[in-house]
C-alpha cells in the first residue's frame, strides 16, 4: 500500500520530470506535417451506406429487382476487389481496388517481405533494389491509404517446420498453420511512386504481416504471405481463411 | 458535401494532433527515457489514431486515449527488446524499500537526470503504472482498463515499482556510473 506522503513525491517527481522535456520545436514540426490519412467515417458505416447506395439503384432501376432480392435474403455487403493468387481469391475488404504494387500508397510495404525498399534511417545504399517475387506480387489500395499485398512464394523443399521458420505469433488460418507478425518499418517517403531524394526524412510505418505454409505436393510446400498497413492481425487472418477455402 | 465533410475531419484530426503532441510526447520520454524513441511513439500513435479517427472524435477524452495507445506501444517495444537482449537486471533484484525510506528517497531527488535514470531502469509495466497513475493521474481502474488488468494488480504493481524506483535512487549510482550526490545525501537522512 503506497502512503499519500508517498503518491504526492511520485506525483510532484513525475511532474517535474516530464515538464523538463517539452517537446521540441522541429520534433513537433515533423510530427504534424506528416499527412496521417485520418479516416472520414466507419468502415461499417461506409460499407453500410454503399450497401444501401445499391439497394436505392436496385430500387430506382426495377421493382423486380426488390422482390428478387427479397426472396434471396439481404444484399450481400460492399466488398473490395479480388486478389487472384494460384487458385486461391482473396476479397479484400470494402473499398480496397486492385493497383501496382509499386504505386503508392503500398510502394512502401510492398517490398517488406523481401526487406529491400525499407531500412534503418540513415542508413547508406540503395533506396530501390529489384526483388527476386515482385511479379508474383498483387496489391490493393484504399483510397484512405491503406494498402494490402499478397504474395506466393515459389514451391520448395522446407528445411525446417512452420514454426521454426517463422517464429512469430502462431496462428491457425482456417485448417493451415501460418504466423503473424507486427512490424515497424522505416519507409522513405516518395513523390508518385519515385525514390524520394537524398536526405528524405524516414517515417515510421507499421506492417501486420501474414505467412502461411501451404502444401505444394511432393513433400513441398509453398509459402503465402499478406501484409497490410491498416488492418488487424484477425482482420488478415479472416481475408486469407476465406481466399483459401475458396 | 463529401469532400468539405472530410476536410473538416481532417482539420480536425489535425487540431487533435497539434495540441495533443505535446502531452503524448512527455508521456513517451518518461516511458522510454530518449526523445528520439518518444518521438516515433508520438508518430506511431497519431497513425493508429488516424485510422480509428471518426470513433476516436467521438470520444469525450481523445487524447487520454491516444496516450493509452502510446503506453501499450511503448509496452510492445520494450517487450521486443527483450525478446533480443537479457534483461540488464532480473526482475526483483533490486532492493525493494519500505514506504517511508522510498518517500525519503523520492524527497531527496535534487537531479532529474537521476529520477529519469531511476524511472527507465524499471520494469516497463511498473513504469507504465506509475506513468499513468501518479503523471497522468487515472485513477485505478482506469489504469486498469488501459493496461488490460485487475485494479487489485494496478495497486501492487505501483507499490512494487515505487519501492524499487526508491531502491535505485538509493543505491550508489548514477546515470553515468558515478556515486549520485542526492544518494549520498539521502543516505544521511535516512
Amino acid at each position: 500500500m503506497i502512503t499519500d506522503e508517498l503518491e504526492q513525491e511520485l506525483r510532484s517527481a513525475l511532474a517535474r520530470s516530464a515538464e523538463s522535456t517539452p517537446l521540441p520545436p522541429q520534433a513537433r514540426q515533423r510530427l504534424l506535417q506528416r499527412d496521417y490519412h485520418p479516416r472520414r467515417v466507419h468502415r461499417g458505416l461506409a460499407a453500410g451506406l454503399a450497401a444501401a447506395a445499391v439497394a436505392a439503384g436496385a430500387v430506382a432501376a426495377t421493382g423486380v429487382t426488390v422482390t428478387l432480392t427479397a426472396d434471396r435474403g439481404a444484399p450481400p455487403a460492399a466488398a473490395g476487389a479480388v486478389i487472384q493468387l494460384a487458385s486461391h481469391s482473396f476479397r479484400m475488404p470494402a473499398g480496397y481496388k486492385l493497383t501496382a504494387a509499386t504505386s503508392p500508397p503500398c510502394h512502401a510495404i510492398a517490398f517488406s517481405p523481401l526487406t529491400d525498399l525499407v531500412r534503418q534511417p540513415h542508413a547508406k545504399g540503395p533506396l530501390y533494389r529489384t526483388p527476386r517475387h515482385m511479379a508474383g506480387m498483387k496489391a490493393a489500395a484504399s483510397a484512405s491509404g491503406g494498402c494490402i499485398v499478397a504474395l506466393l512464394f515459389r514451391p520448395y523443399t522446407p528445411a525446417m517446420s512452420a514454426n521454426r521458420a517463422f517464429g512469430g505469433h502462431l496462428v491457425q488460418v482456417g485448417r493451415y498453420h501460418g504466423a503473424l507478425f507486427h512490424l515497424r518499418l522505416y519507409v522513405f517517403e516518395t513523390s508518385h511512386g519515385h525514390p524520394a531524394g537524398h536526405g528524405a526524412r524516414p517515417v515510421r510505418s507499421t506492417l501486420t504481416e501474414l505467412f502461411i505454409r501451404l502444401p505444394a505436393g511432393h513433400g513441398m510446400v509453398r509459402d503465402l504471405v499478406i501484409g497490410a498497413e491498416d488492418l488487424s492481425g484477425p482482420a488478415l487472418i479472416k481475408i486469407a481463411a476465406n481466399g483459401l477455402s475458396s | 458535401m463529401q469532400r468539405v465533410t472530410g476536410t473538416a475531419s481532417r482539420r480536425r484530426f489535425e487540431a487533435f494532433a497539434a495540441a495533443a503532441a505535446d502531452t503524448l510526447f512527455r508521456a513517451g520520454y518518461l516511458m522510454t527515457g530518449d526523445a528520439s524513441e518518444a518521438e516515433d511513439l508520438v508518430q506511431e500513435t497519431f497513425i493508429r489514431v488516424a485510422r480509428r479517427w471518426p470513433r476516436v472524435a467521438a470520444m469525450e477524452h481523445p487524447v487520454a486515449y491516444a496516450r493509452r495507445i502510446l503506453i501499450n506501444l511503448a509496452l510492445d517495444g520494450a517487450q521486443r527488446r527483450s525478446r533480443h537482449r537479457a534483461e540488464l537486471e532480473a526482475p526483483g533484484g533490486q532492493p525493494e524499500l519500505a514506504d517511508e525510506s522510498a518517500t525519503r528517497a523520492l524527497q531527496g531527488i535534487d537531479d532529474l537526470a537521476e529520477f529519469r535514470w531511476a524511472l527507465a531502469r524499471l520494469p516497463p509495466r511498473e513504469r507504465a503504472v506509475l506513468v499513468l497513475r501518479y503523471w497522468a493521474d487515472l485513477p485505478v481502474a482506469e489504469v486498469a482498463a488501459a493496461l488490460g488488468c485487475s485494479a487489485g494488480t494496478v495497486k501492487s504493481t505501483a507499490s512494487r515499482g515505487a519501492a524499487r524506483l526508491a531502491g535505485i535512487l538509493a543505491r550508489d549510482e548514477g546515470p553515468a556510473g558515478q556515486p549520485a550526490a542526492s544518494a549520498t545525501t539521502k543516505k544521511g537522512t535516512s
